[in-house]
């Protein structure tokens, strides 16, 4: 860097009053980090639960709501919104169109982690573009016919399920000490991260939920309890939800007009990824306030530029003077000024990915271990083109005032003693 | 940079030229300050004496063109500098003027180096290695990296002299560069500032309100009496 060159003397004098400076790029780095952070982590949550159906298209339930349903059986959370006749799912199943139809039901937990019972088929007969179900080494998927379970890589580390551990389900999705199922399953298969929901949930059997202590069927509509050694017969089974992979957008759009407008029983929430996104447009007006809040950050940050510029002004009048009376030009002056405040905001703007980098961490940590879903935090983002710019604009403008300051000088009445 | 006259081998001119004429400068606040006519010869020291607050400074800052007359030409190297406008102006300044100051104002966020480097981009030219042999000719060659708190006073005015040379300006102003020192210094100083001027061949003017310690300059101008009262 050339002595004396504007980007030299800039420097320098940052340099020079590099504590308030310092403050000021971390005010700077707070801000523009949160305005990355309000943007990008709604953008990558809206596309990680969008795109979150595992390869599912539609989700086929009980009558209500059809948030409830997806949130329930593809995100598993929330509460069922209730269950359906067996038979639903096996005429859904058996439609033309239909691919694969796989059954899920909901109502217990291990030490609030949910237990799903479902069919092999989820595991060994996935949608095309579903994550791979592996396998930790020496697992396998449960034996239909057994109590036995295969558990989320996530629950599996935050419960201390190993392979081969045993354990007691309880009652409800809310874990309850005093809700104890009286029956033992044994892990058989601790499945590897998959990065959605699924490494949360801890699957067994489909015939393991009919069968557990104090569960009731009523898939006929009586009240009807499974008895150790006899097989369920089909009219009383229930399901709390199917999941539907289908040829083709057409076959959605007729179900939906079949279940959803001609039907009273049951609900399809179809496509998946147009319910959740409801959700966040529903919740825009929430973004849009945290939107608002990252402009008005920002904005205060290049108002503590020009607070720091404005503060060291006094004292480097002589400064000016000098320089003016060494050959400096008063538009030169002005420039560097100028130049000062822009790298304050861009050195602002460069920690702020640091700051942006702390609050994904945490925000990606908590969304993922209430959820199970992963957001693709460093995805690009036009906000990590358009803050830092915007940013670097109020920083020059912030540079105004002072600049004009410095630029309006009284040379001589500076250079005295 | 010397415009406009010829130098023998020796570095001196041929014959007396002007290299600065001040015709009928009048300047005034609320009340004249500056009033009259001046010529500087080449090479020449000239001291400007007075009491403090008496306009000496104002007339370096005239004749820097920091400030505007009212009236009057001011003709420095062959160039009106009036009639330049405030960017050429402020060129011209960094090539043809060194300003020595009364505290000498090195620019604190700048190393001893830095200091001296930055009038040589001010002035457009680039011969950047003359800055660190004036320097270390100074005896700085430790301190070049020093910051100008780090420095004692004596190691700032060798700066503050080399920072006005550096340009090879055929005129240097020093604005009371011996205010607030005791008469050993202020002795020290001027012999420092005069000798290089001398060397690099460079007219100066000293304003100084000690008349004891200028006494041995080419010319020593009252300055109430040549500005004030002449015309």
């Amino acid at each position: 860097m050339k002595s004396g060159s504007l980007l030299h003397l800039a420097w320098r004098s940052l340099q020079r009053h590099r504590l308030a400076n310092g403050i000021t790029v971390f005010t700077t780095a707070l801000a523009v980090g949160l305005a990355f952070a309000v943007f990008a982590i709604n953008a990558q949550a809206q596309a990680a639960f969008v795109g979150g159906g595992n390869g599912y298209d539609a989700v086929l339930g009980a009558r209500g709501s059809q948030l409830q349903l997806v949130l329930n059986s593809v995100f598993h959370l929330e509460t069922s919104p209730g269950n359906i006749p067996w038979s639903l799912y096996k005429a859904a199943a058996g439609r033309p169109g239909v691919k694969r139809a796989v059954p899920l039901a909901v109502g217990d937990n291990y030490r609030g982690f949910r237990l799903v019972g479902t069919t092999l088929d989820f595991f060994t007969n996935p949608p095309e573009d579903s994550p791979p179900w592996k396998l930790d080494n020496g697992g396998r998927f449960f034996d239909p016919q057994r109590r036995e379970a295969v558990v989320g890589s996530f629950a599996a580390r935050e419960s201390g399920l190993v392979l081969g551990s045993r354990f007691h389900p309880y009652h409800g999705l809310v874990f309850n000490e005093d809700e104890r199922h009286q029956e033992e399953y044994v892990v058989v298969g601790i499945l590897e991260p998959t990065n959605t929901p699924v490494d949360r949930v801890i699957f067994i059997p489909m015939e393991g939920i009919f069968r557990m202590e104090g569960h009731v069927l009523r898939g006929s509509g009586e009240a009807f309890t499974a008895e150790s050694g006899h097989s369920i017969p089909e009219e009383h089974r229930e399901v709390s939800a199917v999941l539907l992979d289908l040829a083709n957008p057409q076959i959605g759009f007729s179900l939906s007009q079949q279940i959803n407008r001609q039907g009273k029983v049951a609900t399809l929430a179809f496509p998946i990824g147009r319910v959740v996104s409801e959700v966040f447009q529903k919740m825009g007006w929430a973004h849009r306030i945290l939107a608002l809040v990252s402009y008005l950050v920002l904005f205060i940050a290049g108002s503590s530029i020009l607070t720091s510029l404005v503060q060291t002004l006094g004292s480097r009048k002589k400064e000016f003077a000098v320089l003016r009376a060494l050959g400096l030009s008063r538009r030169r002056l002005f420039s560097l000024l100028i130049l000062e405040s822009s790298l304050l905001a861009l050195a602002g703007s460069l920690a702020g990915f640091v700051v942006y980098a702390v609050l994904v961490f945490v925000a990606s940590s908590l969304i993922r271990a209430q959820t199970g879903v992963v957001i693709a935090v460093w995805t690009f983002h036009p906000v990590f083109i358009w803050g830092p710019a915007l940013m670097l604009a109020l920083g020059a403008v912030a540079g105004v005032l002072p600049a004009w300051k410095a630029y309006k000088t009284d040379v001589a009445g500076h250079l005295g003693g | 940079m010397i415009i406009g006259y010829q130098l023998t081998p020796l570095g001196r001119p041929e014959t007396a030229l002007s290299l600065l004429e001040l015709n009928h400068l009048r300047k005034s606040f609320d009340h004249p300050v500056v009033n009259g006519s001046f010529m500087l010869e080449v090479g020449e020291h000239v001291a400007l004496t007075g009491p403090s607050g008496c306009g000496k400074s104002t007339l370096l800052h005239l004749i820097s063109g920091i400030l505007r007359p009212d009236s009057g030409t001011i003709k420095l190297a062959g160039t009106e500098i009036t009639t330049l406008r405030e960017g050429e102006l402020d060129l011209f300044r960094a090539k043809n003027i060194g300003y020595v100051f009364q505290t000498f104002h090195l620019l604190e966020s700048l190393t001893t180096l830095e200091n001296v480097e930055s009038v040589i981009t001010f002035a457009g030219a680039n011969h950047y290695p003359k800055a660190r042999k004036i320097l270390e000719d100074m005896g700085l060659k430790d301190k070049l990296s020093s910051f100008p708190h780090q420095l004692s006073v004596g190691q700032k005015q060798r700066v503050a002299v080399a920072r006005a040379v550096v340009n090879e300006p055929p005129l240097v102003l020093a604005d009371e560069p011996t205010a607030n020192l005791d008469p050993p210094r202020a002795e020290g100083v001027l012999k420092l500032l005069r000798d290089t001027c001398r060397r690099a061949n460079a007219s100066l003017i000293v304003v100084s309100h000690d008349t004891r310690s200028v006494q041995d300059f080419d010319r020593v101008i009252d300055f109430r009496e040549h500005f004030q009262e002449a015309e």
